[in-house]
């Protein structure tokens, strides 16, 4: 029964092959059809992920298993082929004997089965199984044309605006670090700038909202000496790493670049700004209300389609906004640089090793480069995405500009577009945006815990701290021997160092030759460092030649707001001479690490004592949000770096 | 002998039987113009020992055709015609009165045997004769013995009853009773000739030459084919597709089509089952086959269960054909 069992596998596989073929054609293509439309219709009108498209493609894997695990019995395939070859059932019938044999005791009935045997063995090795199970592809219908129709339809639907969807994030459950018994309430008066922060971000729902909701309940436990120090650092943590859970997310759905959309916007908002019809629009955009920005641009198109003397103002303002979109978006970052630089250097330690380093140092090193590379690419990419945006907002903006083109009505369309597209980019960098908030915010909670509750010895420390950096500062170690100094050489000041905000009694400076020194002001300080010079607005210290008028600097920490004609401070120039013969100076050693890539060991001394000041004041005074990125993000790229030679 | 030898011996065997059954078919038509069927349900019966009863209408050569058979085969035939006053002595036989001088001095009753002791009967019109005395038949029929004057005789071996009954003159007739129906292994419908099959009837019968009908099988050949047929092997799913269909033709059955269940009162009997794969297997044989198929079933399942199927009272009135029930069943029953 070889030959028949043969026959009959191969018809079998036949079998299959066909009943997929005609289910794919039947049903898999137009329910993949109908599935690409709605995920197409999603994508697009719910800004579902790109994933969701795979979804078409279900039918096929789900048909496929149909097929090839359908029940079928060897009886009805072997009936098959003695159908379509008019064997009479012989095949059939033999394959059967084969596994029952009759019951007869009649020795003919035996005789009779063998020849029947035989005759459909010699039957079945001839016999091809291709005509048996014909596969053919059934002719289309309509509801494959429907489900074409379908999918054409969702093509033509509006382009989605990238809208990056943050999970939700669930706020940590502060019982986990709440101790049984109560604690001391905490005096927090100086957290009252973030609470009132915070509470401006609570509200919308949104991963920002519920964090935000999260620390001030952290707050206001420890407040309430609910929670101790520990318990809320703890809690803070938690939120933090939480938030950077979620932050990887948001930068893995990322498609544009939230940044550069944000400073397009707001160029968009003052182009608006600028005329009167499209005044509200702009205000509302500058604030990041995407929703309510649409809605006055809206309402500036219809208002412009009821009353002609209003449409030049509005084409005016669209002519604006289209430039400053064509200004955006032409803006080249350095991005693209830094890749090829990256990518080049790349390619070189690929190709050749450094000597005297280990497999493993060149494998980190190698990795930590390849990281960098697929870093900036995607963010070129994002960049390249975000401008391709506003290219499409520029093009919105020039066709509303010029009339919206022939129809009635087009105007008004094309401003309702551009409308759209500044509201989806707005929200888009308003998500960013509001995440990086909510991290200042648990960062600044962070310190604000930390310091709560020290009162006395935290401020003697921070004397103490001031102290060391100001000798450090001015050349002088600790065992009073000279060292480098930031300071432009000259002379030095005499008198205790202040701390920002400390009240102290002024002291007249004397330079170490008796003549006038050169130090650092704060600007709006109410205390006087002798030997300090007057403040300017101009950041940075800087000597001029080799002997001059000293120009204080103004202190990144201290309040902008403060009057620098304010002469409550007695404060006195005075004239410095450059010191020479005194070994390096720190300026010299952050120019010369400059030159060397920052990797030097005497930068990096600088930079560590620099560095621990910064984050001392961070931690305890307090100082905004934005000043607080800002200052880390500088202390980031001046680091100290591995050695490039 | 080897089982090489045996297969060959087999096949030959099977060879010579259809050849055989062609050449009695062939002399049969010698005298028959057309009604193939009709032809292949004759001899089903005689092969399968079975009995038929042929519908039709007069004139459409029944009896000429029973009679043909009966020669070609080399047997004995006699021909009874049914009538109202038919006594069923006139069947079986009676005991008369032997003369003294005939029988050795004294007088005394000897049996005289009737026409059923013949191979080949024809019940020519059966259904004009009396229900005492179509009952004669059932015994000899169902027994292959008739019992008279208070002995029971064998009848001649092979024993083949084929009746003949009008469906349209039913007027003085007596209808048979269900349990005699049972008794008859097909009901073979006689249908009107067509034209190019009249015109070759008209040739043959009032032209000069007439055929002539030669015998071609003897009884002996007869009871062999018998056993052989017996020896066909039938699968097992042929086997539960037979049963299946025999279920299908009783209302309750779930399998049952509409048709059925509206206007059969009772479906066919397992005789009818037995009578199906009987014959499915006389086919295989008449076309050579070693095992019967599906479609020999299928065209067996007509002659055989159509006259064991009752109509209710419905189904008469409606004139729903039995053909057109078992035509659904045969629709709705799966083959595997």
């Amino acid at each position: 029964m070889t030959a028949v069992r043969g026959l009959l596998h191969a018809v079998r596989r036949r079998e299959q092959l066909a009943d997929a073929t005609f289910a794919f054609a039947r049903l898999g293509l137009p329910t993949a059809l109908a599935l690409a439309a709605i995920a197409i219709a999603t994508l697009r009108l719910a800004g579902a992920p790109k994933a969701v498209l795979w979804i078409a493609f279900a039918p096929f894997p789900v048909i496929a298993a149909w097929a090839l695990t359908r029940r079928r019995s060897w009886r009805a395939t072997a009936r098959r082929v003695d159908h379509h070859y008019a064997l009479a059932d012989r095949l059939g019938s033999a394959y059967e004997f084969a596994e029952h044999p009759p019951r007869s005791e009649d020795p003919r009935t035996a005789s009779i089965v063998l020849l029947l045997q035989s005759q459909a063995e010699a039957a079945a090795s001839g016999l091809d199984p291709r005509p048996v199970v014909p596969v053919t592809i059934p002719a289309p219908r309509w509801r494959d044309a429907a489900a074409l129709a379908l999918v054409g339809l969702a093509i033509v639907l509006p382009a989605p605006r990238a809208q990056v969807l943050v999970p939700r994030l669930s706020a940590p459950d502060l019982r986990a670090w709440a101790p049984a018994t109560s604690r001391t309430p905490v005096d927090l008066s100086l957290a009252d700038p973030l609470r009132q922060s915070l509470r401006a971000l609570t509200g919308s729902g949104d991963v920002a909202a519920e964090t935000a909701a999260g620390i001030l309940e952290i707050l206001g436990q420890l407040e309430r000496g609910e929670l101790d120090r520990q318990a809320a650092l703890a809690a803070l943590e938690a939120l933090e790493q939480a938030l950077a859970d979620t932050e990887v997310q948001f930068e893995a759905a990322l498609e544009e670049d939230p940044g550069m959309l944000a400073d397009a916007m707001q160029d968009l908002a003052a182009a608006l700004r600028a005329h009167e019809i499209t005044e509200e629009a702009g205000q509302a955009l500058a604030h990041e209300h995407g929703e309510e920005s649409e809605a006055a641009l809206q309402d500036a198109a219809e208002s412009a389609e009821a009353d002609p003397s209003q449409r030049e103002d509005l084409r005016d303002a669209m002519q604006d906004a289209a430039r400053a979109l064509e200004r955006s978006a032409g803006q080249e970052t350095s991005t693209a640089a830094a890749l090829d630089e990256a990518e080049r250097r790349l390619r070189k330690d690929q190709a050749e090793s450094k000597a005297g380093e280990t497999p493993q140092e060149r494998e980190r090193r190698l990795k930590k480069q390849e990281r960098r590379v697929e870093e900036l690419r995607r963010q070129h990419a994002r960049e390249e995405a975000a401008r391709r945006q506003l290219e499409q907002l520029q093009r919105d903006a020039r066709d509303a500009a010029r009339g919206g083109g022939a129809g009635q009505g087009a105007e008004r369309r094309s401003v309702e577009r551009l409308a759209r597209g500044a509201r989806d980019a707005s929200g888009q960098s308003r998500q960013a945006s509001r995440l990086r908030q909510t991290r200042d915010g648990i960062e600044e909670a962070k310190s604000i815990v930390r310091r709560a509750g020290q009162k006395g010895d935290a401020q003697k420390r921070r004397q103490q701290q001031f102290k060391r950096f100001a000798q450090a500062a001015k050349g002088q170690k600790q065992d009073g021997k000279p060292g480098s100094t930031l300071l432009v050489p000259g002379e030095l000041g005499e008198g205790e160092p202040m701390m920002m905000g400390e009240e102290g009694t002024p002291q007249p400076g004397s330079a170490d030759d008796g003549r006038p020194g050169d130090g650092f002001a704060d600007e709006g300080a109410q205390g006087e460092d002798p030997g300090a010079a007057q403040p300017t607005e101009q950041d940075g210290s800087a000597g001029h030649g080799t002997e001059g008028q000293g120009e204080g600097s103004v202190d990144p920490l201290a309040d902008p707001r403060a009057d620098p004609r304010d002469r409550s401070v007695r404060l006195r120039d005075v004239h410095v001479e450059a010191q020479r013969g005194h070994g390096v100076s720190r300026a010299e050693v952050i120019r010369e690490s400059s030159q060397r890539g920052f990797a030097n060991e005497d930068y990096r001394d600088v930079y560590t004592s620099y560095r621990a000041f910064a984050q001392s004041t961070l931690d305890n005074e307090v100082v905004p949000a934005a000043r607080r990125r800002a200052i880390q993000r500088y202390y980031q790229l001046i680091a100290p770096r591995a050695h490039q030679d | 002998m080897t089982s090489a030898a045996t297969t060959a011996d087999t096949a030959q065997e099977l060879q010579a039987l259809a050849e055989d059954l062609k050449r009695l078919i062939d002399e049969v038509q010698q005298v028959i113009v057309g009604q193939d069927r009709v032809i292949q349900g004759v001899i089903t019966c005689l092969l399968a020992g079975g009995h038929g009863l042929l519908e039709g209408v007069p004139g459409l050569g029944k009896t000429l055709l029973i009679r043909s058979l009966a020669q070609a085969v080399d047997l004995d035939f006699s021909r009874i015609q049914f009538t109202p006053d038919l006594m069923p002595a006139d069947i079986v036989g009676t005991s008369v009165l032997i003369q003294g001088e005939l029988a050795g001095g004294a007088s005394s009753l000897q049996y005289q045997p009737g026409p059923i002791f013949s191979n080949i009967i024809l019940a020519d019109e059966i259904n004009r004769a009396t229900p005492k005395t179509q009952s004669a038949l059932l015994e000899a029929m169902a027994e292959g013995t008739v019992t008279a004057a208070g002995e029971t005789r064998a009848l001649p071996r092979p024993f083949l009853v084929l009746a003949t009954q009008n469906p349209l003159e039913m007027e003085g007739t007596y209808p048979l009773p269900e349990a005699q129906l049972d008794r008859f292994l097909f009901k073979i419908r006689v249908d009107f000739p067509g034209e190019d099959e009249l015109i070759a009837i008209l040739d043959r019968t009032t032209g000069g030459a007439s055929g002539r009908v030669r015998p071609v099988l003897s009884a002996r050949r007869i009871a062999q084919m018998q056993e052989l047929v017996r020896a066909i092997p039938v699968t097992e799913s042929l086997t539960r597709y037979v049963v299946r269909v025999l279920r299908a033709t009783h209302p309750e059955d779930p399998r049952a089509p509409e048709l059925v269940r509206r206007y059969v009162r009772f479906g066919g009997s397992p005789r009818g089952a037995q009578a199906t794969l009987l014959a499915a297997r006389v086919r295989a044989c008449l076309d050579g086959r070693a095992t019967p198929s599906i479609a020999d079933v299928r065209e067996a399942v007509f002659p055989a269960l159509r006259h064991r199927i009752i109509l209710n009272f419905e189904g008469e009135a409606e004139g729903i054909a039995i053909d057109d029930c078992l035509a659904q069943v045969l629709g709705v029953v799966p083959t595997d």
